[in-house]
């Protein structure tokens, strides 16, 4: 049995845990991949098993991880482009910068689309709270269309 | 509710609209559980809000077609706690609607986040196929038949990025956790073609080293390009090659139960009813010449 097993049966199950992760980040990240591809001792941040390093350095080397960078980028896009259209369409220019801002301050993605828009809402509040936004028609607007999304999805129907 | 066999549709927002106007064109339709709540989390309390206007789509639905259940939201392949909440709404999925074929993915959607919390990775990764996580999977996998009551079938996902120095090849793995756990295969055909249009791995090598037998449902979908890749988007006509892969499996898998095509309804607008009517004419085709 190999160490890589024993941990396993041991329930520990971390460096596969770990493995996850560091594959994660990367994939929400494409500088980290850069810098990942440029010095593979960043990894040593995760507890991994040395084919699992080896395994992602292989993958943030190659030309499809690009495309998982993309995916996970359309594939957060998409929740808000569909739920916040008017909101998007205010953001105008400024969406792009306050996207990469939201990501990087919320790097976990969501598959329900109405909590990816509600955290994006909450997000775009707060800028505009503290001034970093000043638009009160997307204060409106963001908040119609908040509202629109409860009662499209319901409210307060809790299983 | 009778079994899901012959030919299916992915539920989504569109189909009860297009089903009004062709309700032959289906034998069953595949409902994602995960659509039909908001899911605020593990560590949330309460944690699930269910979809009022998807649940009445789906109560309409189930007057005239048998229910297959196609989830997303398990992540399975996880290195965390086995989300045991989320397979009992499964279950209670199910057993409403008295269905016979659960699927899930093989992979990973979610990590166990720092603070406890799941945190969703943005899009379907790959397992390693190696020897110890096969034996961790198969615990897992005989853990979520125990929870939803009936063998699972785990379903090829796309790899954009190989994974190296694995113990065994993704049929291999397969193979043994059917074999291990009597679980069953959803194989996605589209998910083969995408990974040989962007890695030239050939769909064929995969078809022939996987257990035929252990396959009870196929999907088949259309694509589209973003950059310089091919996506499963669903987002497109079933391509030919996978017309062609789909009228040579299908004859060779013997505990074949239904034909699945899966579009995304952002693509219907494009599509349209008629054409959309087409992919399924020709996927009965097949189906008929299956239990010919």
């Amino acid at each position: 049995m190999n160490s890589s097993t024993e941990r396993v049966m041991s329930g520990g199950l971390m460096s596969l845990e770990q493995f996850q992760r560091a594959f994660a980040d990367a994939v929400a990240s494409p500088t980290r991949c850069i810098e990942w591809r440029r010095d593979g001792s960043a990894l040593d941040a995760y507890d991994l098993e040395p084919r699992e390093r080896r395994r992602l350095l292989a993958i943030v080397g190659h030309e499809g991880m690009s495309h998982n960078c993309t995916l996970y980028r359309a594939n957060r896009l998409t929740p808000l482009a569909r739920s916040l259209p008017r909101t998007c369409d205010l953001l105008g220019d400024r969406l792009r910068d306050e996207l990469e801002r939201f990501w990087e301050q919320e790097p976990s993605t969501e598959i329900q689309f109405k909590v990816e828009a509600e955290r994006f809402g909450l997000y775009v509040f707060e800028r505009t709270r503290c001034g970093a936004l000043v638009d009160d028609t997307l204060v409106t607007v963001l908040g119609e269309e908040l509202a629109e999304l409860d009662t499209r999805f319901g409210l307060d129907n809790h299983l | 509710m009778r079994p899901a066999i012959g030919i299916g549709v992915v539920f989504n927002p569109v189909v009860p609209h297009f089903l009004a106007a062709h309700p032959d064109a289906v034998d069953y339709v595949e409902v994602i559980p995960e659509t039909l709540w908001t899911d605020r989390g593990r560590c949330a309390a309460p944690r699930y809000e269910v979809v009022e206007a998807a649940i009445r789509e789906v109560e309409t639905l189930a007057e005239r077609y048998p229910f297959a259940c196609h989830g997303i939201g398990l992540s399975i392949g996880s290195a965390s706690p086995l989300d045991e909440r989320h397979l009992v709404e499964v279950r209670r999925f199910i057993d409403r609607y008295g269905i016979g074929r659960y699927s899930e993915h093989l992979g990973f959607t979610r990590v166990m986040g720092r603070n406890g919390h799941d945190h969703h990775v943005g899009l379907g990764f790959p397992l390693p196929c190696d020897n110890a996580v096969l034996t961790w999977m198969i615990e897992r996998v005989r853990a979520t038949t125990a929870l939803v009551g009936q063998p699972i079938l785990l379903e090829n996902g796309v790899r954009h990025t190989p994974l190296i120095e694995e113990d065994m090849t993704e049929p291999e793995f397969l193979n043994q956790l059917a074999e291990s756990t009597g679980c069953g295969v959803l194989l996605d055909l589209h998910n083969l073609y995408t990974d040989s249009r962007n890695n030239g791995q050939p769909p064929q090598e995969y078809i022939d080293a996987l257990d035929l037998g252990a396959v009870r449902e196929l999907h088949i979908a259309g694509g589209s390009v973003i950059g310089k890749a091919y996506t499963d988007s669903h987002a497109g006509p079933c391509p030919s090659e996978v017309w062609d892969l789909l009228e040579d499996v299908a004859t060779q898998c013997p505990n074949l139960e239904g034909i699945t095509f899966e579009f995304h309804d952002s693509y219907y607008p494009r599509m349209g009813q008629e054409r959309l009517l087409e992919q399924l004419d020709r996927a009965r085709d097949v189906w008929r010449a299956y239990v010919a």
